[in-house]
């Protein structure tokens, strides 16, 4: 059989080609340009190949950020699965106490951002909020701009307060999705509600947690506008997380240099740990069918 | 059966009450701070507006340095559903209108 060749069809690409260039290929290059050079004012660049990289990686600044990050999102993560599989299997089964909590706890996730920091830092203060005037008054000192304990209470209650309900409606998904006929056979069995949970919920909810997990690590690893209300990377430099940082270097400094070179291996960190989650997702899912 | 099931309804009840406490006095703060003159929230303590006031409301929809800002939001979330309307239409899409919904859904959350 002869194949005709015809090659314009490569014309109805273009496009996609072009919007595509715009929105993720030219300013991804543009990034890619200014971490490997530098340039003294004005519009003079030069080349310094991996300087910047090198520069980087030894120096202790971008491994701070990085370890404060990762606290911060392993402690979230330890707050918010738990917490959201507990709301989520308290939550009444079905009629109009069940829409009304749907409801009230979807209103956190609906507020933008900028309002959650906001929220969180009148809350916080001593003087005009309700949590730091309690606190105050019940002697404990909370400063959450001074004292970096209390910073990072602070922005974890926020993120806790912010984000558990996505976990927590997503276990609920999960949970609703499970058979009557397991409860029914767990009956039978005389189980227990804690042997209920973890040999029949927590199993069935395997998937949508791995979901959880995934998407909460993510959002929380690049964290910016939350605590960049709350204290802008304060006190000194106890919340700056890995977002919060590179704004710092790349618009305060203005370090084109370094922040672009920090940028693609803060995308590369993401990337990586992003596969890491899928391919551990995807084995999860075929044991599941396997089974 | 129905000894064992008492005593967890009732815990599921604290739990979700507290939880939904948690959820809304941070939002419960906000709205009444909005009901508050600049006065009373910076000079008394107080758990209910006790001056009840729409002046804050009134300022942020007449005032333009303040309302621009809707406005620039309602221009950004337009463009940003024209925009993702392509890569919507480059997606072989089985039922129209659930994505349909799904995007405007998206694009209208202003952050």
């Amino acid at each position: 059989m002869e194949k005709t060749t015809n090659q314009r069809a490569w014309f109805l690409v273009i496009p996609v080609l072009i919007l595509v260039a715009f929105s993720s290929i030219i300013p991804m290059m543009t990034v890619v340009n200014y971490s490997f050079q530098d340039s003294f004012g004005g519009n003079e660049f030069f080349w310094v190949g991996l300087e910047w990289y090198r520069e980087l990686l030894q120096s202790e600044r971008p491994w701070d950020a990085f370890g404060r990050q990762l606290l911060f999102s392993f402690i979230i993560l330890l707050i918010e699965v738990p917490l959201g599989i507990l709301v989520a299997l308290s939550m009444p089964k079905k009629g109009f106490a069940a829409s009304i909590c749907l409801v009230l706890m979807a209103l956190p996730l609906l507020i933008p951002y900028n309002v959650v920091g906001t929220i969180w830092q009148v809350f916080g203060r001593a003087d005009i909020g309700l949590l730091g005037r309690v606190l105050t008054d019940l002697g404990i000192s909370y400063n959450y701009t001074q004292n970096a304990f209390d910073a990072w209470v602070t922005v974890i209650a926020m993120d806790v307060w912010h984000w558990t309900s996505l976990v927590a409606l997503l276990c609920y998904a999960g949970l609703r999705s499970i058979p009557n006929a397991f409860y029914q056979a767990a009956e039978i069995d005389q189980a227990s509600r804690w042997s209920v949970i973890r040999y029949i919920e927590l199993p069935k909810m395997r998937g949508v947690l791995m979901i959880a997990i995934l998407l909460r690590f993510m959002d929380s690893f690049m964290i910016y506008t939350e605590p960049f209300v709350l204290t802008g990377g304060g006190p000194g430099n106890a919340t700056t997380f890995l977002s919060i940082d590179l704004v710092k270097m790349a618009l305060g400094q203005f370090d084109l240099g370094p922040a672009a070179a920090f940028s693609l291996m803060y995308f590369l960190v993401i990337l990586l740990i992003s596969y890491v989650f899928y391919t551990v997702m995807i084995t999860a899912d075929k044991d599941e069918v396997a089974q | 059966m129905s000894k064992g099931k008492h005593p967890t309804i009732r815990l599921s009840a604290v739990v979700m009450i507290a939880y939904l406490a948690f959820l809304l006095v941070p939002i419960y703060w906000l709205v009444i701070m909005s009901f508050k003159s600049n006065s009373e929230i910076l000079s008394m303590f107080t758990l209910f507006p006790e001056n009840f006031t729409l002046k804050n409301y009134q300022t942020s929809l007449t005032d333009p340095s303040w309302y621009m800002g809707y406005v620039n939001s309602f221009i950004y979330v337009s463009m940003n559903t024209v925009i993702s309307l392509r890569d919507q239409c480059q997606r072989p899409v089985k039922s129209h209108d659930i994505d349909l919904r799904s995007w405007i859904i998206s694009a209208f959350s202003f952050r």
